[in-house]
């Protein structure tokens, strides 16, 4: 299997960023939440 | 989380209608400044700890935006035959891709799980339990959408070629 050369996968995800920043933002956001209520939950238990 | 959830799907289908529809900027602002608006008023009203109406409603509305997503650039299409050869094509386009990133993810998390793992026995260092979760989480969220959204097709036009099925 050929892989993509790192430039084009690079290109890539700066076209996606251009298109799509407030979906790409989202993302984040999403991600970021739950890290937050994932490391809320041990520390509740602990209380 | 919620409110990230929908706006994926919401923001996403008001990017495409913008460039299949070759909005003006000051009209791309604007819908997107009225999505934002939407969003906030979804994250002010629904309550901290959500009852099941409230979930309900969650869950009818992230189908009704991935099911917007899907149709939105053929939306003007309605009114003649929106049974096109471009329709199907930019559906099946998606459809390929999220099972793509999904399995990609799931390779990826796997991978770095097991390295996690390695490098855990190997030097005795000891990894918080959420590590995975976390790791889960930034695989399943971040790298899943930016790896679906590499390959939404820009030009919708060029979909309508016929073209037999691969």
């Amino acid at each position: 299997m050929k892989l993509s050369p790192l430039q084009h996968v690079v290109a890539q995800a700066r076209q996606v960023v251009r298109r799509f920043p407030l979906t790409l933002l989202c993302s984040f956001i999403l991600c970021a939440a739950g890290i937050y209520q994932q490391r809320l939950s041990p520390a509740m238990e602990q209380k | 989380m919620s409110t990230a959830a929908l706006g994926l799907t919401l923001t996403l289908a008001v990017t495409l209608a913008a460039e299949r529809y070759h909005w003006p900027l000051w009209r791309k602002l604007a819908a997107n400044a009225v999505a934002v608006g939407l969003l906030s008023g979804w994250y002010v009203a629904c309550p901290a700890e959500p009852a099941t109406v409230w979930a309900l409603r969650l869950l009818v509305l992230l189908v009704v935006l991935h099911l917007l997503v899907a149709v939105v650039p053929y939306l003007g299409e309605l009114r003649r035959t929106a049974d096109t050869p471009g329709f199907w094509r930019y559906n099946e386009t998606l459809f390929l891709r999220i099972l793509t990133a999904g399995l990609y993810s799931g390779v990826l998390f796997a991978g770095c799980g097991l390295a996690l793992l390695t490098i855990g026995n190997l030097f005795d260092i000891k990894f918080a339990s959420y590590v995975y979760a976390h790791l889960f989480l930034v695989l399943g969220t971040v790298f899943n959408t930016w790896f679906f959204l590499a390959s939404v097709p820009a030009n919708v036009a060029t979909l309508e070629q016929e073209a037999p099925y691969q």
